[in-house]
């Protein structure tokens, strides 16, 4: 595929030959030297079969050869093995060489190996006589260029790719400003939320989404001011819609500027949070509201101590001639009573301390309830205090028949509670348990189940409780609905017992089978040695 | 025999406490309010005063105040007989200068006893 290497000659001087017969003579030196020092294309010439006959400067320069490495090489040498492959070298040769010229975009290969994006023409030589004797290449290296086009079409891309997302953004307003806050952008968010389509609002100004006291306080140019100065304003405040309704907007707005610190203008972000902020308010309303309920409450609760305290006071005053006369009629000071007489005294004496109990038990649940409890708390030998309680209930076992044991123990530690109190509860945990059996009895026992505390255990032989009305036991005004006869009780006494072990940080712990009896445990803290 | 004051608002509590007061066989003079019993203490030799807290217009404590300022009664026995029950209520009657506090309803049997021994009074001693 070499036709015109019909020569032994050496390529340099065949060429210099060739080169002679192109230029006529004369011309030569000034074109070689016109050729030689342009810097910025490769040009050369080729014989018809590709052979490179000259090397300029450009050349060197763009594809790093020297002018003796080169000369009398193929052109094809430029070319990637790809291009070679496909035997694109002599592809262009034929076109140029039936067309007159040749020109294409395409890497190329330097001597260092390393590729770049060359603008190529290969152009036919032809003698005065019309025979064609070889090409003209030139060639320009577009990498620089090539690698800007890039960076600028992929910038483009991305500018459009941020453009459109932009403006699709539903749930904020996004939009420029220019430097004066005339508005340069819109997007579908701020159509959304202020109402006016990007045709009706670029090119007005910012000011217009403000309510009449903000712009008369210069408050949208404040906001600008500050953002030149700080670089950013934010604040949540009431905006304007197209259709004049306000919302209550987060706004954000970032003074943008360019490399040199220019200011461009103010990219602005609105969010509208009418929404959330009603739902604040739903809040704050509701919890205002529920405060109110709640000091209602608190007045009725203290309402209702102070009517329980008058009450058990104002009860006294005619139970006191009752229970006093009844007395005074018992004791024959105004003259004997007759034997049924005596005994309906006494069943009315009976009457009006049931009534009294249940007086005393209000006031102190009232007391306790509204925190004027007086408890005097200090160290206490439990022993004595249990013998005590235990004789003075002793007769209501005995008149019902039924064994009242105090189990003994031979020491006890001292526990830490207020004396009155305590009678209180154990008597109270007695009295139940005797009420409350019929055959057997009640046993009072003392127990340390660990350092901390002590328990009183009240266990009787009774009907028992089932798990359900456990659960009632303690709340006030509750006589079990298990009963079968109904027990004069007040029904506060355990809730009344409940309170007053809680208030000396101790508790009343119950475990009972129905049919099988119940035993009531009093826990108190003990004192620590 | 010893000359009660009672001052009791109540018509029937009055009744029982001079009831009992007479049949231990002492004299009872009786107010329903504290100024009539001001009265009665400022025109009589009075041994022991039973007073009530709660009364209608002046209560027991400025009865209290009063009488202690007249100069035959500023150390006669006082003893308040009161439906206050709470433990505040008797330290407050004790600290205002009264003697000894009974609670309501009170109880016939030991009540004189009580009474004549707070006020140091012998049984069957008379004063006047």
């Amino acid at each position: 595929m070499r036709p015109f290497m019909e020569s032994q000659h050496s390529s340099v001087d065949l060429a210099t030959a060739q080169l002679n017969a192109l230029t006529h003579g004369q011309s030569a030196e000034i074109f070689k030297l016109f050729v030689d020092t342009v810097k910025d294309y490769a040009l050369f010439v080729m014989s018809m079969d590709g052979t490179i006959l000259t090397w300029n400067e450009g050349a060197r320069h763009i594809k790093g050869y020297e002018a003796n490495e080169i000369i009398g090489q193929h052109f094809s040498r430029f070319y990637t093995e790809e291009a070679k492959k496909t035997n694109h070298p002599e592809h262009e040769l034929e076109i140029a060489a039936r067309e007159g010229r040749y020109e294409e975009e395409g890497w190329r290969v330097r001597k260092d190996g390393s590729k770049f994006w060359a603008n190529v023409t290969i152009t036919l030589l032809k003698d005065p006589d019309g025979n064609k004797i070889g090409f003209a290449k030139v060639t320009r290296d577009l990498t620089e260029r090539r690698k800007a086009d890039d960076e600028r079409e992929q910038a483009t891309r991305a500018a459009e790719t941020f453009k459109l997302m932009v403006e699709t953004v539903k749930d904020y307003a996004i939009f420029m400003l220019d430097p004066k806050g005339y508005i340069v952008t819109w997007n579908e968010g701020a159509r959304r939320i202020k109402g006016y389509t990007a045709d009706e609002i670029i090119g007005s100004h910012f000011s217009r989404f403000y309510t009449e006291p903000d712009i008369n306080r210069r408050h949208p140019e404040n906001e600008l001011e500050i953002a030149i100065r700080e670089g950013r304003y934010e604040e949540e405040g009431w905006r304007v819609r197209k259709d004049g309704s306000t919302f209550w907007a987060n706004v954000v707005i970032t003074a943008v500027r360019d490399r040199s610190g220019l200011l461009l203008g103010f990219a602005k972000v609105t969010r509208d949070l009418t929404e959330r902020r009603k739902a604040q308010q739903d809040l704050e309303i509701a919890a205002h509201n529920l405060k109110l309920l709640n000091d209602q409450l608190a007045k009725a609760n203290v309402a209702k101590d102070v009517f329980l305290a008058n009450m058990s006071h104002e009860l006294r005053t005619p139970l006191n001639s009752i229970m006093g006369f009844n007395d005074v009629m018992l004791l024959g000071l105004a003259g004997p009573l007759n034997e049924t007489q005596t005994k309906q005294a006494v069943f009315i004496k009976r009457a009006a301390q049931h009534l009294l109990s249940l007086i005393n038990d209000i006031l102190d649940l009232a007391k306790i309830e509204s925190g004027k409890m007086e408890l005097d708390v200090v160290d206490l030998n439990l022993s004595p205090l249990l013998s005590d309680v235990v004789a003075g209930v002793q007769p209501l076992a005995g008149e019902r028949k039924l064994y009242l044991h105090f189990e003994e123990p031979s020491s006890v530690p001292l526990i830490h509670a207020d004396e009155r109190a305590v009678r209180q509860i154990v008597t109270n945990l007695i009295s139940n348990a005797i009420k409350f059996t019929d055959d057997g009895g009640v046993t009072v026992s003392i127990k340390t189940p660990d350092s901390d505390c002590v328990d009183v255990s009240v266990k009787d032989t009774g009907i028992g409780i089932s798990k359900a009305d456990q659960s009632q036991l303690f709340q006030g005004f509750v006589q079990l609905s298990r009963q079968e006869r109904k027990q004069e009780g007040t029904g506060l006494g355990l809730a009344l017992s409940k309170r007053l072990a809680e208030l000396m940080n101790g508790q009343i712990i119950v475990e009972s089978e129905p049919g099988t009896g119940s035993t009531f445990v009093l826990r108190l803290p003990a004192v620590r040695s | 025999m010893a000359k009660f004051l009672v001052i009791e608002d109540n018509e029937m509590n009055m009744e029982l406490v001079k009831f009992l007061v007479e049949s231990s066989g002492h004299e009872c003079l009786t107010a329903v309010d504290g100024t009539e019993g001001l009265e009665l203490a400022k025109q009589n030799k009075i041994d022991v005063v039973l007073l009530d807290i709660q009364l209608p217009k002046m209560d027991g404590f400025e009865v209290i105040e009063h009488l202690r300022q007249l100069p035959s009664k500023s150390r006669v026995p006082v003893i308040a007989v009161s439906s206050f029950a709470m433990r505040v209520d008797r330290q407050r009657a004790l600290s205002a200068g009264f003697n000894g506090y009974i609670t309501k309803p009170i109880k016939p049997a030991e009540f004189m006893q009580e009474v004549l021994r707070t006020a140091q009074i012998d049984e069957g001693e008379a004063r006047s």
